[in-house]
Parts: C-alpha cells; structure tokens; sequence
C-alpha cells in the first residue's frame, strides 16, 4: 500500500469508529505495523496542521478529532490527504481543488499560503487564480472574497452546493460500482459507500427503483450535503425562504426523505432542519421511479398541460402526425419531475445529450425551441438543453414508431434461384423492411410500372437502365457488408423523418 | 430436408473448371431431352456468372438461368466434394453445386416446389450438409 493510500484509508478507518481505537486493531485492519500507524498518524497531523486532525489518549487509543472540522481553519479531511499527492496539477485542477476546498468551508475562509501550500506557485499565479476562479463562481452568483491574507467563497448555500456539484462532476458515472474509477476529485470512500447504500435501502423500502441519472443526483445532493454540514455545521444549512414548496407531497415519499434525513444525521452526527427533508423529498419526486407513478394518487394537471404543447408543437414543426396516444404518457410522466426539477434548480445531466443531437438534430432543435416557448408561457426557469435532449427520446421512439416502413423488392435473374434465399435472409436480418415481392430481372422490366412504390430494390445482379429507384447489389452470401451497405441505404432513406 | 422432385443428383470424379463442368452437365441432359440446345444453356449459365457470383455458402455455389431450350426444370446436386472448383477470381473452392434449370413455362406448382426447396438453403448449414455425403441414389449421374 502506498502512503497516500494507508493515509486515506486510516482516515476512513477512523471515520467509522465511534470512540477511541487502539493502533494495534488499526494496525491489524489496515495490514501494516503499528509502527506504521503511528508514522502515518503523525504524517497527516503534521500535514494537515494544528490543531489535531487525530489525537491520541494513552491507555485509550486514537481518535479522530471531529471538533476539528468546526474550527475556523478546519477543512474537509479528503482535501488534506488529497494534497498528498497532487503536486504536479494542471492550472485548471488546481483551481478546481482550490474552490472545492473554499466551496466546502464557505462562507469561512482559509489562509492563501495555507490554501496554495502544496502547488509551489508564486504570488502572481494565484492572483491570476483569483480572477478565474471568480469568473467561474460569478455564473453561479457566489464571489470569492480576499481578506488579507485569507480567501472565503460568499453567497447562498444552494449556489454553493450547485458548485461544489459541478466541480465533483459525477458525469459518466452511470453505475455506483464506478464512481471512484470515474471521479476526478478525491471522494470520501466511507461516505460514498453511506450515501449508496443509503439510497438502495430507500429503493427496497419504497419497492421501486430510482432511475439513472436521478440515482447519482441523488447520491451527489446527499454527499455534499453531508460534507456541508460536517465542515460548517448549520452554517451549511439551507435558509427557510429556500424551502421548496410542492403543494401535493406523496406520503410514501415524504415518510423515505424522513428516513433518509434521520439516518444523515446519525451518521454525520449533525442535525438537520426541515428545509433538508423537503429537499431530499423534492430529489425523490423530481426522479423518474417506476413503479411508483402508478401509485401516485394525481397528476398535476400543469404536467399534463405541457407535455400535451410539446407533443402539438413538436408534430407542427416538425409537419408529422405523431399520435399523442402512444407518447403522452410517457412524456407526462417525465414532464412532472421535470418540473419539479426545474423550480428547485436540480439539473439532470444527459449523458446522451451529444448523440442525440447528431441522431436526431431535426428532433431536438424542434424539441429545443418548444421548450424556449413552453418556459415562457408557463412562467418556468430556462429548461436546460439536458432537459430537452430527454424529450427528444420520446418524439424520437414516436417517430420512428410512426414512420411508414420501407417497402422493397428483392430481384435476380431467375427470380426463383438467388433472389429466394435473399428473401429469408432479408426477412430474418431486417424485419423492419417490407418485402412487396420477389421477381426475375424479365419480370421486373415488363411490369416496373407496377413496383414504382417499391423504396429501393435489393438485387443480386445489377439492373440496368434503373435510374429512379435505389438498387442495392448483394451477394447471395449476404454478409455483413451486404447488410451494412443495405443499412446505410435504410438510413439515408429514413433520414427524412430525422 | 424436404426434397423436390425435380432434384436430381450428380457426382464428379474428376478435376474440371466451372466451364467443363457446365458444359458436361448440360450435355448430358441434352441427351436425357431435358434441354434441347446444351450450348444455349451453358451460355446463359456462364452469362449468370459474369454479372455476379452465385456463391451461397463458403463452399457451395448456386449457379441458376432459365432459358427456353429447357424443357423440363430441374435441381441438380452436384457434388464434386473429393474434385473440388475453382469457382471465381478470389479462388474460392466449392464442394458442392445447387445447379437450377428452370424452363422458360415451367407450371407454377413446380417453380413452387422448387422455390421451397431454395428457402431452406438459406441456412448454410442447411446448403453445407447437402453434400456432406455422397450421393447413392440409383440414377445418380457421375461425369
């Protein structure tokens, strides 16, 4: 084990005790010698500064000095061990770890030199720090203040917590399992695996499953939650004024934040006030759960409202019949969180925003400018491109689900011999095709005008004079590039409903 | 496998080129009346050919015309699995051939018998297992 390692992983040792432990069960746990325990005790004391971060009793044993945290000069212990090995930073990860530790002591300040001790920059590279870091903070409406020589990050909690939130970037983190391999900040491993396991027993009890990416939304609001409370204590809390304000609460939902809230503040030894509980229960109803939309006694017939001007809106730009039957219920239970999500600032991140924009960018610009209008007319935040993205999934499968199929002619010279395999094969590999009928090459010249419907014609010898429909020849083998080229055929052809 | 009764089996026992091969069959079956012009049939076998390759497994090959010097369709298995041919420029090898000779009026329960016959070779393994073995049919007819 290296040292950062056995630093960390003392640190999350003594995170879960309780009272006092000797070094020998350290020792024991961690698999190294107490001498070790001792020299890795004193390293991160020395490391992290006065007072203490662990202390010692003799005859007791060490403990983590959890007072510590509310001192004026306290930090968030994953930062200190962090430090250990982050030397060689880039400019940008360095202001990144720098506002991460402002962000989770704000509204305190930390000393500059202390601040920047490990990143041997000069005065003038951290004044240009300055001016980044607050143009970065500026978008969020949080300033960085200088005092002499100590900097704090100022403004409201929830901008705070949006910050820190960005800055952990869970994006890409789509399981649980990966949230270490993917993060690029240092996470607190004791938390992490509190806070998920937190949010599973919350899925057993309420006998549903919270969907990505709502479960790792979830998870980041309850971790930083935690390290906010843990490094400022109340001064991390949420104002009053800031309570959401869901007029219909469901009871089963209501009763999880409960729960949830309960077990966070054993668990980090802090006391929360009703304006976490109302926030955790805002997280819960603004995820997409299955399971539980049928349990849901009314729909807010606002949701209803929009989804319905998204599906009437999106048809006339995109000048498609799309059946509001087949899309209205999905789209109204996704527009009810949505809404949720959108007047308590909870951003869902798409990890297919990108995609989607190159599968079907005539789908999401429709989607896009729909949801401008449908935020002004119904008085709402800016609905986000994330947002968006998610709707355009719906028109999409509606499109796709509407679409004429592809109707086609399988053609050789016999129309019996090659031509016939060509139809099983056809059949089993691209069942969406339609296969109007098999002719011979005679067949199709004497009667073309009767195939003039037909979208393109797959043929194993070339047709000549066709000049009108699309020919595609294969061999009679149909292998993975024969069906390739027939796919991109499909494709292009399709394209106009896209 | 559901067989037609237009099929008929064919064994090679030498070393021929796809063109000797044709050209054998069709001979025979001019003298058999199935088709009254051989060469006419080789023509238009090889013309086949030359627009595209008829191979429908790695190892077996379908080549097919229909042609108004045939008098009766018919499905030839030929298998030249212990001779094998060169079949095209890539130098695949067939063991066996699905040879289709349909006349230009043949009666519709009969192109039905043999399009049936044709869908089932659309799983290679179907194709491949045809020429597994040696034919032992009596009138099997060895060129």
């Amino acid at each position: 084990m290296v040292k950062t390692d056995i630093n960390r992983e003392l640190m999350n040792l003594l995170y879960q005790q309780d009272s006092y432990v000797t070094a020998k069960k350290l020792s024991e746990e961690l698999e190294v010698s107490p001498k070790t325990v001792y020299r890795a005790i004193t390293h991160i004391n020395e490391k992290v500064g006065a007072p203490q971060l662990i202390t010692t009793a003799k005859g007791k044993g060490v403990e983590i000095n959890r007072s510590r945290s509310l001192n004026e000069s306290g930090q968030f212990v994953q930062h200190d061990l962090a430090k250990l090995s982050e030397d060689t930073l880039s400019p940008s990860k360095r202001r990144k770890q720098v506002m991460i530790r402002l962000l989770y002591v704000s509204p305190r300040s930390i000393d500059v030199q202390y601040l920047y001790e490990h990143f041997y920059v000069s005065d003038s590279v951290i004044s240009n720090d300055e001016k980044i870091i607050n143009q970065w903070l500026d978008r969020y409406g949080l300033r960085l203040q200088r005092t002499n020589r100590k900097a704090s990050i100022q403004g409201d909690e929830l901008a705070v917590r949006q910050a820190i939130s960005v800055l952990t970037d869970l994006t890409g983190i789509i399981d649980f399992d990966n949230i270490f391999s993917r993060s690029e900040v240092a996470l607190n491993q004791v938390d992490v695996n509190f806070v998920i396991d937190l949010i599973r027993d919350a899925e057993k009890d309420l006998e549903i499953e919270i969907p990505y990416p709502y479960d790792v939304n979830l998870f980041s609001h309850i971790y930083i939650l935690i390290n906010r409370y843990r490094n400022v204590g109340q001064k991390g809390s949420l104002p009053a004024n800031q309570v959401p304000g869901t007029i219909t609460q469901n009871k089963e939902l209501l009763h999880c934040a409960e729960v949830l809230s309960h077990r966070i503040e054993q668990y980090a030894h802090v006391n929360l006030p009703q304006a976490e509980i109302s926030f955790i229960y805002e997280y819960l109803e603004s995820s997409r759960i299955t399971n539980l939309s049928d349990r849901t006694e009314v729909v807010p017939q606002r949701a209803i409202l929009i989804a319905d001007d998204y599906v009437r809106q999106v048809s006339r730009l995109l000048q498609i019949d799309i059946d509001g039957k087949t899309i209205l219920p999905d789209l109204i239970n996704h527009v009810r969180p949505m809404l949720n999500r959108l007047e308590n600032g909870i951003h869902a991140t798409n990890e297919l925003l990108e995609q989607i924009k190159q599968e079907y960018p005539a789908i999401f610009n429709a989607v896009c400018t729909v949801s401008q209008k449908i935020a002004l007319d119904y008085d709402l935040p800016k609905i986000p491109v994330d947002e968006s993205a998610f709707i355009s999934i719906y028109f999409a499968r509606a499109v796709e689900q509407s679409t004429r199929p592809l109707h086609i002619l399988i053609a050789c010279t016999t129309g019996v011999g090659t031509a016939e395999l060509l139809r099983v094969k056809v059949s089993k590999n691209l069942p969406e095709l339609v296969i109007d009928d098999v002719v011979s090459m005679r067949q199709y010249q004497v009667n073309r005008q009767q195939y003039s419907g037909v979208d393109f014609i797959i043929s194993t010898v070339p047709i000549r004079d066709e000049q009108v429909i699309p020919v595609i020849v294969v061999s009679a083998l149909f292998s993975a590039r024969d069906q390739a080229a027939i796919r991109k055929v499909v494709t292009k052809l399709s394209g106009a409903t896209k | 496998m559901k067989a037609s009764r237009e099929t008929q089996a064919v064994l090679v026992e030498r070393h021929l080129t796809k063109t000797q091969l044709f050209d054998r069959v069709c001979r025979i079956l001019g003298d058999q009346a199935v088709i009254t012009e051989p060469e006419v049939a080789v023509a238009a076998l090889e013309e086949r050919e030359r627009l595209a390759e008829t191979l429908i497994t790695k190892r077996v090959a379908m080549p097919h015309c229909q042609s108004e010097v045939i008098k009766q369709s018919k499905i030839l298995l030929v298998n030249c699995k212990r001779f094998p041919i060169v079949w095209d420029d890539a130098g695949h090898q067939v063991v066996g051939l699905v040879m289709l000779l349909l006349a230009k009026d043949a009666r519709q329960d009969q192109l039905l018998r043999i399009t049936d016959f044709v869908r089932q070779l659309a799983d290679s393994d179907v194709a491949d297992s045809l020429f597994e073995g040696e034919p032992t049919a009596a009138n099997t007819i060895e060129i």
